[in-house]
């Protein structure tokens, strides 16, 4: 059976020079992995070529078996990856009701989207609590919440989170963190998969299954979240 | 004082064709941030098709209507992939910009080779009567005109509030790339946007000449100043703004015209233009951090 995703020596980039080069990695149904590594990494990068926003100049990426990296960004959405981007990138001129709204605009069922945004507003009243402001005017707690619940909206099989405590205080990153717990436990039974950028490789080594490590665009360590420590990452940033 | 009504019920008939224009104008500006300078000469094509379908070839007036309608959605869609996409995936709003001005001659050109530089008589599809309201008797036609555009504006509001499509053209007004990552389909919509754009901004120019009952090669340039102006005057890419814009630009036209001479109305209008660029350069309805959606 192969991984929900599977990335096979990818080199990817914008406009000018590849950021990661020879970059593999997987993710299978329901489980937790986290990408860390210094800034610059090319961590983010990974996640925009997963989600169509990089472009891979070589290697493949595959979801459920089939190549993606050739498809528009839509059509990646559409076809069950979410990704929450970092800086929230909330709809700034929308409420909270809205942006969550639109995260099920890949579902055809109108009702049922309606009622997971409602079902979502329940569960957490800090979104709640914006559901009629708009986006630009949410401290960046908020948004970050409501920008998780976004990528929810659409019933994804993989979520993409980029950076989800970065500038936020530490009460909000363990308010977070209970949050993709929740998640987790939750859509076990579903098969929902997190591919998860991190800078605080505490928190993320403590909510992942698996760990990769990226320096300077490439992969640079693999092993089971059980067996790194935050400071055996710290290492393998600096290079020792 | 019976004038002064008269002349103001006048000015919101034909401000009610300019906010038809600015609207569509707005529209292309809150999602892609462009001018778009080809518009009126885009309606300018569908308002040439309308006379040889009435004139021509004696369509049915509603048959003839429809499919003008039609078509102006079709020019706007054709130009947004010829002219305005391929630019605009390259980043380079300048080059969007001058491309505009291109395409509005390209098009004058084509119609001036289809149609001839005469100014054409186009039947007045508009028939007004009078009402008689205390001493003041008002021809029924601006009312006409003004109660198509508040229909058409109203119904087009609701569609981008509660349609599917409607949201995802907001979406994209506001940041395309993470309404990709929503399984918005960016250029798709923004063919939608230059489709409604040509549809709504078509009804106005059909209005326009059948109320006046004059086509000439020039009327697209006159369709795409009025657009811009309405559109700034009310506020860069807010509908409302845009509907206000037009009605007042219209209004003003109209005493201008009344009270001054038909012969400096152009004058005074972008002088006032200016006065409000510089005293409120977010437009007399817009808000500055909504001036972009």
């Amino acid at each position: 059976m192969s991984p929900l995703l599977e990335l096979d020596g990818v080199n990817a980039g914008y406009e000018g020079p590849d950021v990661v080069h020879d970059v593999s990695l997987t993710v299978e149904p329901g489980e937790v992995v986290a990408l860390l590594g210094p800034n610059g990494a090319g961590k983010t990068t990974i996640l925009n070529a997963i989600s169509g926003l990089a472009r891979v100049r070589a290697g493949t990426v595959a979801f459920d078996g089939v190549p993606v990296h050739r498809l528009p960004p839509h059509r990646i959405a559409t076809a069950g990856i979410a990704h929450v981007p970092q800086g929230r990138q909330l709809f700034g001129y929308s409420t909270g009701r809205e942006n969550l709204a639109i995260g099920g605009y890949p579902r055809s069922d109108r009702k049922a989207v309606e009622a997971d945004v409602e079902g979502f507003l329940g569960r957490w009243p800090i979104a709640e609590r914006v559901a009629a402001q708009r986006g630009n005017l949410m401290s960046g707690g908020e948004q970050q919440v409501v920008a998780v619940g976004r990528g929810l909206m659409a019933r994804p099989r993989l979520l993409l989170l980029d950076e989800p405590s970065l500038g936020l205080a530490p009460i909000l990153v363990d308010r977070l963190m209970e949050m993709l717990r929740s998640v987790e436990a939750e859509s076990a039974t579903d098969g929902l998969a997190m591919l998860l950028v991190e800078q605080n490789a505490a928190k993320a080594i403590e909510l992942a299954n698996r760990v990769y490590v990226m320096v300077a665009g490439r992969v640079v360590h693999h092993s089971r979240a059980s067996e790194i420590t935050p400071a055996q990452v710290v290492e393998l940033y600096l290079g020792r | 004082m019976t004038e002064f009504a008269q002349q103001i019920v006048n000015g919101l008939g034909t401000g009610s064709e300019y906010a038809l224009w600015a609207v569509g104008y707005g529209l292309v500006f809150q999602v892609l941030g462009l001018m778009h300078f080809a518009h009126g000469d885009t309606l300018l094509i569908g308002l040439y098709i309308a006379w040889s379908l009435l004139v021509t070839l004696s369509f049915p007036i509603w048959i003839a209507f429809c499919l003008v309608i039609a078509a102006g959605g079709l020019l706007a869609a054709v130009v947004e992939r010829s002219v305005y996409r391929p630019l605009v995936k390259r980043n380079n709003p300048m080059a969007a910009f001058s491309a505009a001005l291109g395409a509005a001659y390209i098009l004058r050109n084509i119609a001036t080779l289809g149609w001839g530089h005469d100014a054409k008589i186009f039947p007045r599809t508009l028939e007004g009567s009078s009402i008689h309201v205390g001493g003041a008797v008002f021809n029924t036609i601006p009312i006409i005109a003004l109660a198509v555009t508040l229909t058409v504006v109203g119904l087009f509001t609701l569609f981008l509030r509660r349609h599917r499509w409607g949201q995802a053209i907001l979406m994209v007004a506001q940041d395309r790339t993470t309404a990709a990552l929503m399984g918005i389909p960016v250029y798709r919509v923004i063919s939608l946007v230059y489709v409604l754009s040509g549809m709504i901004g078509m009804i106005g120019a059909l209005l326009y000449v059948g109320q006046f009952g004059a086509l000439d090669p020039l009327v697209g340039l006159d369709i795409t100043l009025k657009a811009f102006v309405a559109a700034l005057i009310g506020g860069l890419g807010r509908i409302g703004g845009a509907v206000l814009g037009g009605l007042l630009l219209g209004v003003m036209e109209a005493l201008v015209i009344g009270y001054v001479s038909s012969l400096y109305s152009d004058a005074v209008v972008f002088g006032i233009l200016a006065i409000i660029i510089v005293a409120r350069p977010q437009g007399l309805f817009g808000r500055v951090e909504e001036v972009k959606l």
